[in-house]
């Protein structure tokens, strides 16, 4: 039996992770041969971001098609006031590699839909998903069903988020036994209007990135099933339980829906804007 | 039989701003139908026109989604909690930002407070259950793509 061995630098690095019960060397050494991809690099994906950088996932890919606004500083704490007009993507390369440069980090400028989305998610073990609009997020959920790879969720809204981990495989539940449809315009608010509170996506991004490093190393129980839902104004967590729909229109007994599906376009919006 | 009903921020303006309220009935039906009795409007978006409960906003009996157990028939006991779950999308794009500098330019910072509270009336009011456009009314939206 071969043994591979940690650099200095891993060994210093990581030291308070391979100390750990639960992680450990061997927990450490599954998060280095892992890969990871997060969606987007905003308010939920900088601290997804951040910290598996930080814990030494050993590909890190980020994926935004937007530039750093000033108005994105209240929370994308991976990006600075230096950073605006910037790619997103550039900015976030350049400081997840300043916080670990001894790990791969990979950038996909692009807007997610049915035409890439294999394709950007293709080398990765497990995608994270910081979108807050519903086309991306039943895009990436549909892409990872089909494809099996497990899915880590998070959404915010005003001062509420929502967590939960979506397993491939039989009879497990994905986003569309929770909603199996987007929401019809206007009756629940979108982004444009919601607002948000600055610290939240910090609190469901560091649980999203908790869950992607418990799915990683395969300690502890994941939320695989169960909703968290978190109230910051009342500093309150909840959990519902999330089951598998056998009516669910991509994971069902009967799928319907069988192909991705890009929900801009037959919304009456250009697929691809200018 | 009173029961807690845990509301999401969408639905809190309905209740004056309270995150949990009160409610009567012996099932989930009459729990809403009171929970409207008091707070009229607040379960417009819950409960669909064919009188059923829509696809987009879940409502579970403690933790359980009500669906797996007899959605609005479900019978409820004394303390039980009823949780109402719209899918949320939230985080804030450009289109914000504009809608911040509109508001504020016009009417100044004081007034914005109501302002917000009256834009998101009129948001959830407007659009029909069933339309079938998806959740995307204009290319701008689009750009709020990443929280």
């Amino acid at each position: 039996m071969t043994v591979e061995r940690f650099t200095e630098d891993q060994v210093q690095r990581y030291a308070r992770h391979i100390i750990l019960p639960s992680i450990g060397g061997a927990g450490q050494r599954k998060l280095l041969d892992a890969s990871v991809l997060v969606i987007g690099a905003g308010g939920l994906g900088s601290p997804i971001a951040m910290y598996l950088a930080a814990a030494g996932v050993g590909k890190l890919g980020i994926v935004d098609f937007d530039a750093v606004d000033v108005s994105n500083l209240q929370r994308q704490i991976l990006h600075t006031n230096a950073d605006v007009g910037r790619s997103k993507v550039e900015s976030a390369l350049e400081h997840l590699r300043a916080i670990n440069p001894t790990i791969e980090v990979v950038g996909h400028d692009a807007l997610l839909f049915s035409t890439n989305v294999f394709d950007v998610m293709e080398p990765y073990d497990v995608v994270v998903d910081g979108t807050d609009n519903f086309p991306v997020r039943y895009l990436v959920n549909d892409a990872t069903q089909f494809t099996g790879k497990p899915l880590v969720y998070g959404s915010i809204y005003q001062f509420e988020g929502q967590a939960t981990v979506f397993m491939p495989g039989q009879e497990t539940p994905c986003y569309r036994c929770l909603f199996p449809t987007p929401p019809p315009p206007g009756t629940v608010p979108s982004c444009a209007e919601g607002g948000v509170f600055g610290v939240l996506p910090g609190v469901i991004g560091s649980i999203q990135a908790t869950e992607a490093i418990k799915l990683i190393t395969g300690e502890g129980d994941t939320l695989e099933g169960r909703l968290l839902l978190y109230d910051a104004l009342n500093m309150s967590f909840q959990e519902v339980t999330i089951r598998w729909d056998a009516d669910c229109p991509v994971c069902g007994k009967e799928p319907t829906i069988t192909e991705l599906i890009d929900y801009e376009q037959f919304c009456g919006v250009p697929a691809r804007p200018e | 039989m009173a029961v807690t009903v845990k509301l999401p921020t969408i639905l809190r303006k309905h209740a004056d701003n309270e995150s949990k309220v009160s409610a009567d009935g012996s099932t989930l039906a009459e729990v809403l139908k009171d929970l409207e009795s008091h707070y009229p409007g607040i379960t417009k978006n819950v409960i669909a026109e064919d009188g059923g409960l829509h696809r987009f906003i879940n409502v579970y009996l403690n933790d359980e989604d009500v669906r797996y157990l007899g959605s609005l028939e479900t019978e409820v006991s004394e303390g039980d909690t009823v949780s109402i779950l719209p899918a949320v999308a939230g985080g804030g794009g450009s289109t914000t930002t504009a809608i911040a500098r509109r508001r504020h330019d016009r009417i100044g910072s004081q007034a914005v407070d109501q302002e917000i509270g009256d834009r998101l009336e009129t948001s959830w009011v407007a659009v029909r259950p069933g339309d079938e456009h998806a959740a995307f009314e204009t290319a701008e939206d689009r750009s709020c793509h990443l929280a």
